[in-house]
């Protein structure tokens, strides 16, 4: 286990709520229970759970398996979890260190997760690893612009949020290309920035 | 679908607003005649990104979180620019600098919601 990446998320726990639990979530809710609303009958990963924020947007009666790094996030997502009407396991693990066995899920799920994942080619591979063929990956996710001044922006910003959190220029959709996935559709929620991204293993 | 309602879009109103004047007013006090037109113009667009974003990070907690990081740190960027050129020709009175900030945060929300509008259609290149 990344034991950097998980002291700093075991740090943002207590304040993560503070700071994401209301704005984001209200502002970008529609948004995700439509992406959530993809979640079928078969086995599902969610990565990475954070405090639960997430969960009042999935759909009812769900299989879900939901990882985190952080016990110290796991442990804010509890309330959100039990309130679930359906059935979430909760796991601590790291992407990049998945005991699943291959071709294990349906579908995974991210939310904003991969800003964060230290390598993320390496990790979106790993994801590939535990999806069955054919298997659907879905992210909602932010990540670097191709635009000036936003591009410059995130550039600039990126050294000082990685210290607190997630990176803002990460060029995500070229990550799931390289990891093997077959891009199947890409939606951009604001500007070219927060995007839904969807593909097949 | 792009923003229609009315908490966020007046969130990004007050969130831009209120970082165009902040900058636009440290700015007018920062730089003066005795500066060089190009080098104020690019120290107060540096100084304007870094304020801004210690103004985004609590308005995000309320309206959103890149949409209201990368519009409020453009308009810093922006009012930085405008105020410090301005000053470095003349001295800017308060009134004026909260007003050039004003301008800076609406007008780059404007430039914000059309570049949302005409990027949202770019995504279709991606899509198979």
């Amino acid at each position: 286990m990344d034991l950097v990446t998980k002291a700093k998320w075991d740090r943002a726990a207590p304040r993560f709520d503070l700071m994401a639990g209301y704005g984001p979530e209200k502002r970008w809710e529609p948004v995700k229970r439509k992406l959530f609303s993809r979640m079928g009958g078969g086995r599902i990963l969610f990565l990475a759970l954070g405090t639960g924020l997430d969960v009042p947007f999935f759909p009812p009666n769900r299989n879900i398996t939901a990882i985190d790094i952080s016990d110290k996030m796991i442990e804010q997502a509890r309330p959100r979890v039990e309130a679930y009407q359906g059935h979430i396991e909760v796991l601590q693990m790291d992407v990049h260190d998945m005991s699943f066995e291959d071709a294990t899920f349906d579908q995974v799920f991210t939310s904003c997760t991969f800003c964060s994942v230290p390598r993320p080619v390496e990790g979106l591979r790993a994801l590939r690893r535990v999806l069955k063929p054919g298997g659907e990956l879905h992210m909602f996710e932010h990540t670097g612009s191709r635009y000036f001044p936003f591009k410059l922006m995130m550039n600039l910003m990126t050294p000082l949020s990685r210290r607190a959190g997630p990176e803002m220029n990460r060029t995500t959709v070229e990550n799931v290309m390289a990891a093997g996935f077959a891009l199947t559709e890409v939606t951009h929620v604001y500007l070219d920035v927060v995007k839904t991204i969807s593909a097949t293993a | 679908m792009l923003e229609t309602r009315p908490y966020f879009l007046i969130g990004d109103l007050i969130a831009n607003s209120l970082a165009g004047v902040v900058v636009a007013l440290l700015c007018s006090v920062v730089f003066g005649p005795s500066w060089n037109m190009i080098v104020a113009m690019f120290v107060g667009m540096a100084l304007g990104m870094f304020v801004s974003m210690f103004i985004a990070l609590p308005m995000g907690a309320f309206f959103g979180a890149m949409e209201v990081m990368v519009p409020v740190m453009t308009t810093g960027m922006v009012a930085g620019m405008v105020v410090s050129m301005g000053a470095a020709m003349e001295p800017v009175p308060v009134g004026r600098a909260a007003w050039l900030g004003v301008l800076s945060g609406v007008g780059t929300l404007i430039a914000c919601y059309v570049a949302d509008a005409w990027m949202r259609g770019r995504a279709a290149r991606w899509t198979s």
